[in-house]
């Protein structure tokens, strides 16, 4: 009975192991077959779990449906995932779909895998992040990360060019975290605004509320925070209430136009989001990768622009959003 | 002869103190560097910031005394979390208070999985059912949440992450208490003195008659109950709870409880030791971002904290082994 029962608990025990590893798996393995003679086009985004990522994706699933394209996409677990991401690109290597869309996590660590694509004669097209010095992409789809940093400056310096400010950049090395603080940082200190700190919060919420902490902690002359994406904002905005202080009374932008971001605005808190056309950005890779796959011959860069949110637009904005989302 | 004696005791007494002199030398250091490190506000971030680490510690350090370790902790922040707020979002039904113990619960109920899976499914190390829910739990985070923050969390958990007595973080009067409640079942409960047996020798702890698969089980239990009690803070602090929280946390808290002293191959480590081992790692992050410090140097500072802790453990074995081989040789002169 005993020896029945150990037993009994251990193929209990391997069965609810077996079906936790299939629950692991069973996300994305799909990408199914293809229908007929409609081109193949995988999309494989840095990630697919923000809400930034979320819209691309429902950009690029819009231009799928629109075009009789079938579109798959992928993305790694989070944006520091790079293998993960490689081994996505390589899976779609291996299908053999018409052309390839993707936004690299990290630029040198992806090129190899899509230089493998080339010689599989699969197109390649970048979004949302370029690989400087790479042309083996038919083109780069993206916002300028390195003018929406420059936006984002003459924004502040139009709201204020008193007081210091402190910079939060993204995964250290991730060039657009990096090219946005960077292009900010540039117009800031051309107006004459002291950078008392830049921190780096790798793109996390709790970890922007933690850098914000000490770097109020430094300098509680802080006025202005510039983060390289939104959620880094709002949580550099816990921060300063938790600070005592009013983020009404200080001008804090981020990047993105998060749906959370844009509550923030309404709510009086975050100042502003420069928000990339991240729906845009998923349509128009697609579209691009069609024309590709035709054979016409199209542009080697293509910016899709910002919008600047601001308590101004906000509403309107979020009612974008709304119907964007995928 | 006992001149080095007596030396051979000092240094090992001071070697003992490890981490602690370490924790010390390092405010010393920030404290000269940074005017403002030793303000009392500041170090109430301090003790903020290493707070989610040290609630994770305290559930590490059970685990590692038993020989095991626990991956999954972080994931289980951000399972947890998301838990809490879906129940908050759309059940509708628990608010403030309640969703508290949810979240603690919940984190212990996947301690439970792992835990037994480890025993009843007789996986060889504790390493491979916690690394599976490392990644289970992640997954069913992102799919519970879309993928997306949920922002809005209940006034008491935002109580526990954010605010303050004075300049002493509710946090952290929550970790203290935390703390003394381990250090009383380490230290008072015949549940202690197994954990401590069971990982030293796990045979003989059996043959002595400790129901060993029960206690091994609960300490992945209390492990992820430290986990779902860190969401209650990661929540509270960022008001939101979001599907990529606590990522490679576990790693940070398992860093604390062995630069605190513990033996990564079980029946050593003392609560005492695993909260220095997290504030060491707050006081090098915090005093680092108080001077502006690229992350990639904040990295390096605390890998090298975690070779010089270890390194002095290994003195101290070195120097027992020592001071026992002098004087079993006092007694046979």
């Amino acid at each position: 009975m005993r020896h029945l029962t150990s037993r009994a608990a251990r193929a209990g025990a391997l069965a609810v192991a077996a079906s936790l590893l299939l629950a692991a798996c069973g996300d994305d393995g799909g990408g199914g077959g293809s229908d007929g003679d409609s081109p193949r086009v995988a999309v494989v985004l840095k990630t697919l779990t923000s809400p930034y990522w979320l819209q691309v994706k429902g950009g690029a699933e819009q231009a799928g449906e629109d075009n009789g394209a079938d579109v798959t996409l992928a993305g790694a677990t989070q944006e520091t995932a790079v293998q993960e991401q490689i081994d996505k690109v390589r899976a779609a290597i291996t299908q053999q779909v018409d052309a390839l869309v993707v936004a690299p996590t990290q630029a040198e660590q992806l090129q190899p895998v899509l230089e493998e694509a080339r010689s599989a004669d699969i197109p390649v097209l970048l979004v949302d992040t370029n690989i400087e010095g790479w042309d083996g992409a038919e083109t780069f789809i993206g916002t300028d990360n390195r003018s929406a940093g420059e936006q984002a400056g003459e924004f502040i310096t139009e709201q204020t060019t008193e007081g210091s400010a402190l910079l939060i950049r993204g995964v250290p090395g991730n060039p657009s975290t990096d090219d946005r603080i960077d292009g900010a940082k540039e117009v800031l200190e051309e107006a004459g605004i002291d950078i008392a700190a830049e921190l780096s919060a790798n793109s996390d919420r709790a970890e922007g509320r933690s850098v914000t902490a000490d770097a109020l902690q430094a300098n509680p002359d802080i006025s202005i925070i510039f983060a390289a994406n939104d959620d880094m904002a709002l949580g550099a905005i816990e921060a300063v209430k938790a600070a005592g202080l009013d983020p009404a009374d200080m001008t804090i932008v981020g990047v993105d136009g998060t749906s959370d971001a844009v509550d923030s605005i309404q709510n009086g808190e975050l100042t502003a989001s420069i928000a990339q056309n991240a729906y845009d950005m998923g349509v128009t890779s697609v579209e691009e990768a069609l024309k590709v796959i035709d054979g016409e011959t199209i542009e080697e860069r293509i910016d899709t622009g910002v919008t600047l949110v601001t308590s101004d637009n906000a509403e309107e904005y979020a009612q974008q959003l709304a119907d964007q989302e995928g | 002869m006992q001149r080095h004696n007596q030396f051979l005791k000092v240094t090992l007494a001071l070697v003992r103190l490890g981490p602690l002199v370490m924790l010390g030398v390092l405010v010393l250091i920030m404290a000269s560097v940074s005017p403002l490190f030793l303000t009392g506000r500041n170090l109430g971030n301090v003790g903020l910031e290493a707070s989610v680490v040290a609630i994770l510690a305290l559930g590490q350090l059970l685990v590692i005394i038993t020989a095991g370790i626990d991956l999954s902790q972080g994931s289980l922040i951000a399972l947890t979390s998301v838990v809490g707020a879906l129940w908050i979002r759309d059940l509708d039904v628990v608010s403030g208070w309640a969703v508290i113990p949810t979240m603690i619960l919940a984190g212990g109920l996947a301690g439970a999985v792992s835990g037994t899976l480890f025993v009843k499914g007789k996986i060889p190390h504790p390493f491979l059912p916690t690394l599976a829910m490392l990644m289970v739990a992640r997954g069913l985070a992102l799919l519970f949440s879309d993928g997306q923050p949920i922002t809005g969390m209940p006034d008491a958990i935002r109580t526990l992450g954010s605010s303050r007595i004075g300049d002493v973080p509710v946090a952290v009067i929550l970790v203290a208490a935390l703390a003394v409640l381990i250090h009383v079942l380490l230290t008072r409960v015949t549940w202690g003195q197994w954990i401590y047996a069971i990982g030293s020798n796990r045979e003989g702890a059996r043959r002595v008659g400790i129901p060993v698969d029960r206690v091994l089980i609960s300490v992945y239990v209390l492990s992820g109950m430290a986990a779902g009690t860190a969401a209650l803070v990661v929540s509270g602090q960022t008001n939101s709870a979001y599907p990529t929280a606590g990522n490679l946390m576990e790693l940070s808290a398992i860093a604390a409880v062995i630069i605190g002293g513990a033996s990564f191959f079980g029946g050593r480590g003392t609560v005492l030791g695993a909260i220095v081992g997290a504030l060491i790692l707050g006081v090098i992050q915090n005093g680092l971002n108080l001077l502006n410090v690229s992350a990639a140097w904040q990295y390096v500072a605390l890998g090298t904290v975690v070779v010089i802790a270890v390194e002095m453990d290994v003195l101290r074995g070195h120097l027992e082994s020592r001071l026992r081989t002098v004087r079993t040789e006092e007694k046979e002169v």
